[in-house]
């Protein structure tokens, strides 16, 4: 399980994230959520061991994270940044087996096995026929899912996505929200990601963590934090929040949005 | 973009003139015999001997002005590319139109005898080609800053290996070939002055005037557009005026290179957001860079003559590398 | 992009190595026998069977035969220095000479020059640079390296490898060095401008046995570097983040990998000058016939190196016999319009 215990974290002299205590559960699909420039991504980056903390600590399993092996951490949680390179002319099947890498020394080559695993990884997201294509021609949605197929291969309990939903027609953002959750409802795959989206959190999330300016607003499930009032604090937008079908919160944003001025949020 | 409160202009632009006032003095004095104020005083007078006299009036006043104006010109040649482009590495050196106006000027010299009214036409079109190719290389559509970069220097590298093939078969011009190479004002008086003037200042002048399409080129080309200026086209114009004048310049002078890249990440930082201002700050700060580099190479290896295009490199690019570790704007091209 | 429907990558791969294989064969067997003096090749074949005339064993095994082998792993060398270059910078117009190493050599070998001319000066200039050539190679592919190791340091963006950065620094360091080169050279030259213009341009001149031996380690310390390499390369194609994710230590193996490159650009560049083109444009053909797999690019790279560089020198020897055309001046003439072909088909 991931914990932070009053991390701050900075990029050069610019702080970030500041003060965050958080707590994310395992077998669970957590969101981050906030503005532009809250710091999720940071955040989520700092999961992965990517940042060194400014002061305080990220904790995987009870040890911080910047004392992992590397090549272990990668055997216990795997990350998709937000615009990941596509290697020129890289197949789909080449793409998702480089998810293998971790589980090998990097003089051996993939044995019979590691191409098993992939080829699964790609059943389970739904990529298996488009095993010989080059990735750059697919859809955005099938690349994503091309990229969590080579996640999966990587075999975490732990996924971690900055904003995999920001660049997809929504379509596809709905067929990645649903694969993620199928992912973890059969499969037990612990998710965190950040979005954009308030509804395709409340809809799809465990737990919700609010950003914004760098500052840890409010955490717990959807319907204690998706609060008119809060939505009204971060993001300076009315909203009326309703329950959907599912029991879960939905809010419709009004036209009269950003009444308040920018003031310093509390 | 700056990240620095802007210094109030006319500060930045009296202390540009005054530095500009110095060197031209010391220009003045400074050279193979030292001219001493009192000497330097007497000439400008109408008296003094007659071998300072020459020294001064008919040597080091034109390779002054034309210090001062090769500058401003690359300087602004420089500052026309970024903006232009919106690419802070362009620059008639980086985009290998330096390069290919040399190798234009080399090929004529070597292969033929010309007339030196011919040279600049030649650096004109081979600056072109040059920068057309780079053009082309880096890939229309996307010019990414660091794909013109590359693009460039390979245009460059292509330019230097085929006029160094050209100078071993120039015989007995090969050394002389070499030093002009080098890039330097030795030499240049009154005769390369005049030649050199209209290609210089003409196009300047221009380039000043147009600051309004200037300025609206910087932005997005689309919001550029929809305020009804024909992008595609000012683009053109400007960047064939900035290629003019550095290649015009290479004809006289050789390769000069790095004040085109220097000189506007300089005045871009003094300017702040006064966008007006960068053309003709980037062309004193260049004037005064090219000047102070020619002083320098008078005096350093005195009594002899260094190139100015060594010094140029030696002063500039420890300025770049300097820019490159803080200006974040560079850093993220 | 169309999906590749025609012929599947594998299939060029093949064929494009035994074309190149073959190719290269030809391409050293008529290195040896043209030249100032053409050779049939029954009497190349009498050399090899111990039963020719002294002059004519004299002129394959002293001059031929290691020029071209020397040509031979010059072009190995380049190409795979860009093709690791390439692939780091995520870039493919990069190539050795960004890294400053080209610039760094060719500064040390002016000045090896003219220093050498003054300390064993005697009346015959041509006797002079001797004893500064024999040394040469060492020096320039110091000079490379030490310009290589400046861009990297100076490169580094927060104590990490930025490929941006990296190039940037580059290009400005290369600049300098340039002017610096061409300074020297024009303010101290003077008489042996001659010789050392054949070193600028890239040049087989002189090529002899001692130049292969000083080459080979660095070739199979390259090689051997390459093969460690290629399955962390695999993983290094993807962004910084996620190959860190995926456990790779991407520093470490950045810098090796650059190490490798400058290593095998310096020492080729010290032997023979600043070639250029040959690392630009045969990771760009490996590229586009084996496709995305890098063992495939590697091997075309090899074999086309070595192809093209020993045929640009035979091109540039026989083209105006009895006069040379430096093979560094020969593949950048041979390099445009292909590069241009190149880039044309792709947009």
């Amino acid at each position: 399980m991931i914990q932070t215990e009053n991390l701050s974290l900075a990029y050069g002299a610019t702080p970030v994230v500041n003060n965050v205590s958080l707590a994310i559960p395992e077998g669970a699909i957590t969101c981050l959520l906030g503005p532009n420039g809250s710091g999720k991504s940071t955040l989520l980056k700092s999961f992965a061991g990517l940042l060194p903390a400014r002061s305080g600590r990220v904790l995987l399993d009870g040890q911080p994270v910047n004392e992992w092996d590397r090549q272990r951490l990668a055997l216990r949680l795997a990350m998709l940044p937000q615009k990941p390179i596509v290697p020129d002319g890289i197949l789909v099947k080449d793409l998702v087996t480089l998810g293998r890498f971790p589980h090998r020394k990097w003089w051996q080559k993939n044995q019979a096995e590691d191409n098993r695993i992939a080829h699964d990884s790609m059943a389970m997201t739904g990529v298996a026929e488009l095993a010989d294509r080059p990735v750059e021609a697919l859809s955005g949605g099938q690349q994503q899912r091309v990229w969590i197929a080579m996640a999966l291969a990587q075999e975490t309990s732990i996924l971690l996505l900055d904003e995999p939903t920001t660049f997809l027609d929504w379509g596809y953002q709905l067929e990645v929200l649903e694969l993620l959750a199928k992912l973890n409802r059969e499969h037990g795959l612990t998710v965190v990601m950040s979005l954009h989206d308030l509804n395709q959190a409340a809809q799809f999330a465990d737990h919700i963590a609010i950003m914004a300016k760098g500052e840890l607003k409010a955490k717990g499930n959807p319907s204690d934090v998706i609060t008119e009032s809060l939505i009204q604090r971060v993001f300076r937008v009315e909203t009326k929040v309703t329950a959907a079908a599912d029991g879960r919160p939905f809010c419709s944003g009004y036209a009269a949005a950003l009444k308040a001025p920018e003031t310093a949020i509390t | 973009m700056a990240n620095h409160p802007n210094v109030p202009l006319y500060r930045a632009y009296g202390t540009a003139f005054l530095i500009l006032a110095v060197l031209f003095v010391l220009g003045l004095m400074a050279g193979s015999r030292w001219v001493s104020p009192s000497s330097l005083w007497a000439v400008l007078n109408g008296g003094g001997d007659i071998l300072t006299k020459v020294s001064v009036m008919e040597l080091r006043l034109p390779r002054n002005l034309l210090g001062i104006l090769g500058g401003a010109a690359l300087g602004m040649a420089g500052a026309v590319m970024q903006g232009v482009t919106r690419n802070p590495l362009a620059s008639p050196g980086l985009t290998g139109v330096i390069a290919s106006a040399a190798l234009a000027v080399v090929s004529l010299r070597t292969l033929a005898n010309p007339d030196a009214f011919w040279l600049p036409l030649m650096a004109l079109a081979g600056g072109f080609l040059g920068g057309a190719l780079t053009f082309v290389i880096s890939g229309r559509r996307q010019l990414q800053p660091e794909r013109v970069v590359l693009a460039g220097i390979a245009v460059t590298s292509l330019a230097t290996a085929v006029t160094t093939g050209l100078l071993l078969v120039s015989g007995a011009e090969a050394a002389e070939l070499y030093y002009w190479l080098a890039g330097s004002l030795m030499g240049r008086g009154w005769v390369q002055l005049e030649l050199v003037l209209p290609w210089l200042v003409l196009p300047m002048a221009a380039l000043l005037a147009m600051h309004r399409p200037f300025k609206l080129l910087q932005l997005d080309d689309d919001l550029a557009l929809a305020m009804g200026l024909a992008v595609g086209r000012w683009r053109l114009i400007f960047l064939l005026l900035a290629l003019l004048i550095a290649a015009a310049l290479v004809a006289f002078t050789g390769p000069i290179v790095f004040i085109g890249l220097v000189a506007p990440h300089i005045a871009k930082r003094m300017i702040g957001s006064e966008i007006k201002h960068w053309l003709p700050l980037t062309a004193l700060l260049g004037a005064l860079l090219l000047l102070s580099a020619d002083i320098l190479a008078r005096q350093l290896a005195f009594p002899q003559e260094l190139p100015v295009g060594m010094l140029t490199a030696l002063i500039g690019a420890p300025w770049l590398i300097y820019l490159l570790n803080t200006k974040t704007s560079v850093r993220s091209a | 992009m169309a999906a590749e429907t025609a012929l599947q990558p594998s299939s060029r791969v093949v064929s494009g190595l035994i074309l190149g294989v073959v190719g290269l064969f030809l391409a050293v067997a008529t290195g040896i026998q043209t030249g100032a003096v053409d050779l049939s090749w029954q009497q190349v074949w009498a050399v090899f069977t111990g039963d020719s005339t002294e002059h004519v064993h004299r002129v394959v095994f002293d001059i031929r035969l290691p020029r071209t082998l020397v040509g031979l792993l010059i072009g190995v060398h380049f190409a795979l220095s860009g093709w690791l270059l390439q692939l780091l910078s995520r870039n493919p117009l990069a190539e050795p000479g960004i890294l400053g190493i080209s610039a760094g050599a060719s500064l040390v070998a002016v000045i090896a020059f003219i220093v050498g001319d003054w300390v064993f000066s005697s009346g015959n200039p041509y006797n002079n640079a001797s004893p500064a050539l024999d040394y040469l190679s060492l020096f320039a592919m110091t000079g490379g390296l030490v310009a290589a190791v400046a861009v990297y340091f100076l490169g580094l963006s927060s104590g990490r490898l930025s490929p941006l950065k990296m190039t940037l620094t580059g290009a400005v360091i290369a600049g300098m060095l340039h002017a610096l080169t061409t300074g020297t050279l024009a303010f101290w030259g003077h008489a042996h401008t001659e010789l050392v213009a054949q070193w600028l341009a890239g040049s087989l001149y002189g090529a002899k046995w001692n130049h292969l031996s000083s080459l080979l380690p660095w070739t199979i310390i390259g090689l051997a570097g390459v093969g460690l390499l290629l399955r962390p390369l695999k993983v290094m194609q993807l962004d910084d983040e996620h190959v860190q994710t995926l456990g790779l230590p991407l520093n470490r193996w950045r810098a090796f990998a650059l190490l490798i490159a400058t290593l095998m650009a310096a020492s080729a560049v010290g032997v023979a000058g600043p070639v250029g083109f040959i690392g630009l444009l045969i990771p760009h053909i490996s590229r586009k016939l084996a496709g995305p797999g890098l063992s495939a690019q590697l091997l075309l790279c090899v074999v086309l190196g070595a192809l093209l560089t020993v045929g640009a020198d035979v091109v540039g020897r026989t083209l105006f016999s009895p006069y040379e055309v430096p093979v560094g001046v020969v593949s950048a003439i041979l390099g445009v319009p292909f590069f241009l072909y190149l880039l044309s088909r792709q947009s």
